[in-house]
């Protein structure tokens, strides 16, 4: 079974049906139009043969983001992005080619590949999509090799016999049927975590992944690491489109980052508005308009979460039977930056397939799982109990009072301890006071009320990591602990579920991935935060 | 609300739009064979839906539904 039918998951499915599995894909919406990667545009591309350096590339994720990569995924990711761009191709999805036309290029030819519009990505490139409805391909393809989807169904939770997940249950979003589906093994790929913020458009992902992962027992690593985007407040319908260039002016029309910078700089972006001299502008690089000087808005992103569900390089989480895949994984590729465009995209392809490959492997061998009638029963009283409540807090009540807590830049963005922890108390609240008392009215409703439960969840976990973590490095800046402390936290923040509390620890990054620790403080980190 | 209209003169009931959308928001009227936002309050202005209609039926307005106010 896979759980969330976007990029990541409709490879899963397409490869354990390549294994002769017996596979189900679910997701609240329809899939082939679902999911963040509908609207990613990138694939990040390598190939040796076509004369990449690949410690050049590495180099890049190492140095952007800033030494707490994990270049094992990393060197995974480069190396197979060309076998997964090429199951893509003969898959039928086209892609633009050396001429600039759209089409299927045979093994072997470099498709037309490009460096992404900024300064500071000097050496990944990216391939693009020939078509805007890649995934509509991936359902066809999946259908077509004997794979089953069911649209518009809502998983709430994991399905637990004993310490293995052996299913999910949901309901319907539209007639409210309940669904309770066994399964040998589980990917989820269900996406990430923001908030249905509106400064960015494709900011639906709410956490189901992470949040249904924790309550399944599995550990998260990560969740601090979060990345931004600028989007152009632009006046017409292609807002979501204009993404701003690294040439931004603030509001006393100076040139801050001296014509733009090496480095990611969002953050920097921000420290400006937070200093009194915003808004802060920028011109576009928009599909349908170009070079438009707007004022700039920002946001926690919907695109690409660093964190998730921790996984080995067969996407196995600590729970048996649980596979983890795409944004819902945390598989620190990218450290506390994200370092290279389409990457995230080359992330679900290779994830996707090494976890429908890994899941099979281990369900093929697996014991049927057998899950008493009244455990279901017990799922089925929970998933609808916010249906049952007469009276109570409106889904919307709790999302608008999430969304205030967790969006404004002040949070989680620019951070600081007594910040965080005001947003944690509040968090706290909205768990043990809204959610046991929120009401949904209808099928559309409970899927609201479940997002939240996640969300509030999800960002408990944001929270806490971020508080945790007492430096700043990549996009992530604590105003309170503004260096990077090598000494420290050359580390990753891992969390789970203990005994009904959030436990949290850390783990070293490995010495080969410190990139060189004797190079003078402002050479070793080119984004210098304000102190 | 950033999804304004289905305009009920264009809408040819294809029901494109009710599969393009992430949020669910629009519906299917199975009587009047046309499709309507059932649930305005929840569209995030992704505009896959206008995109995707054949009949050009649909308006998203860019005002997001949920302004969480910039500091600046």
């Amino acid at each position: 079974m896979v759980v969330g039918g976007g990029f990541c998951g409709c490879i899963a499915a397409i490869r354990a049906k390549e294994l002769n599995a017996d596979v189900l894909l679910v997701d609240k919406n329809f899939v082939g139009k679902t999911s963040g990667g509908y609207f990613a545009g990138d694939l990040m591309l390598f190939n040796e043969d076509w004369g990449d350096d690949l410690n050049a590339w590495l180099e890049q994720f190492s140095r952007i983001g800033e030494y707490v990569a994990d270049r094992s995924w990393t060197e995974l990711l480069l190396k197979e992005s060309y076998s997964r761009y090429r199951d893509l191709v003969s898959w039928g999805i086209p892609f633009i080619k050396m001429d600039g036309t759209s089409g299927f290029p045979p093994p072997g030819e470099e498709p037309k590949r490009i460096l992404g519009p900024s300064k500071y990505r000097k050496t990944t490139l990216i391939s693009k999509f020939g078509t805007k409805y890649k995934l509509l391909i991936l359902r066809k393809k999946l259908l077509e090799s004997g794979g089953k989807i069911r649209d518009r169904v809502v998983i709430t939770d994991l399905l637990k016999q004993g310490e293995r997940v052996v299913g999910a249950v949901g309901f319907n979003t539209v007639n409210g049927d309940f669904y309770a589906i066994k399964a040998k093994a589980v990917v989820v790929a269900a996406g990430g975590l923001s908030f249905k913020g509106t400064p960015y458009a494709t900011q639906f992902d709410t956490g189901d992944s992470v949040a249904m992962g924790y309550r399944a027992g599995a550990e998260l690593i990560s969740m601090e690491f979060g990345q931004y985007a600028g989007r152009l407040r632009a006046k017409d319908a292609s807002g979501h489109t204009l993404f701003p260039t690294s040439i931004v002016i603030n509001a006393k029309g100076e040139d801050f980052l001296g014509g733009g910078a090496e480095i990611p700089s969002y953050i920097l972006w921000l420290l400006e508005v937070h200093a009194g001299r915003g808004p802060i502008y920028s011109e576009s690089y928009g599909v349908e308009r170009e070079k438009i000087k707007e004022a700039l808005n920002m946001a926690l992103t919907g695109t690409f979460w660093m964190g998730g569900l921790r996984f080995n390089t067969k996407c196995e989480t600590n729970v048996p039977g649980l596979y983890a895949a795409g944004d819902a994984s945390g598989s620190n590729f990218t450290g506390a930056a994200y370092a290279a465009l389409g990457s995230a995209m080359c992330l679900s392809a290779v994830t996707g397939y090494r976890a429908g490959q890994s899941a099979t492997e281990f369900a093929l061998k697996a014991e049927k799982p057998s899950i008493p009638e009244s455990e279901v029963a017990k799922c089925k009283d929970a998933v609808y109990a916010p249906l049952m409540r007469e009276s109570g807090f409106t889904t919307d009540h709790v999302l608008t009072r999430v969304q205030q807590t967790i969006l404004p830049y002040e949070v989680r963005m620019v951070m600081h301890e007594k910040r965080l922890q005001a947003a944690i108390t509040m968090i706290e609240f909205y768990r043990d006071h809204f959610l046991p008392k929120m009401r949904a009215v209808d099928p559309h409703d409970l899927r609201n009320a479940h997002e939240v439960r996640n969300m509030v969840l999800g960002a408990e976990m944001m929270l806490r990591a971020a508080l945790f973590r007492t430096e700043s490095r990549g996009s992530f800046y604590r105003e309170d602990y503004p260096r990077r402390d090598d000494e420290n936290w050359l580390k990753w923040v891992v969390l789970k579920e203990d005994a009904g509390k959030m436990k949290l620890w850390t783990e070293p990054v490995p010495k080969e991935y410190w990139g060189d620790t004797s190079m003078p403080y402002g050479k070793r980190y080119p984004l210098q935060y304000p102190e | 609300m950033p999804i304004e209209k289905i305009d009920p003169k264009l809408c040819t009931g294809c029901g494109k739009c009710v599969d393009s959308c992430p949020m669910d928001v629009i519906r299917f009227d199975e009587e009047a064979n046309r499709a309507y936002a059932k649930y305005r309050e929840d569209c995030i202005a992704c505009y896959n839906c206008e995109q995707d209609c054949p009949a050009k039926a649909i308006y998203v307005s860019p005002q997001r539904g949920r302004p969480v106010t910039p500091a600046w």
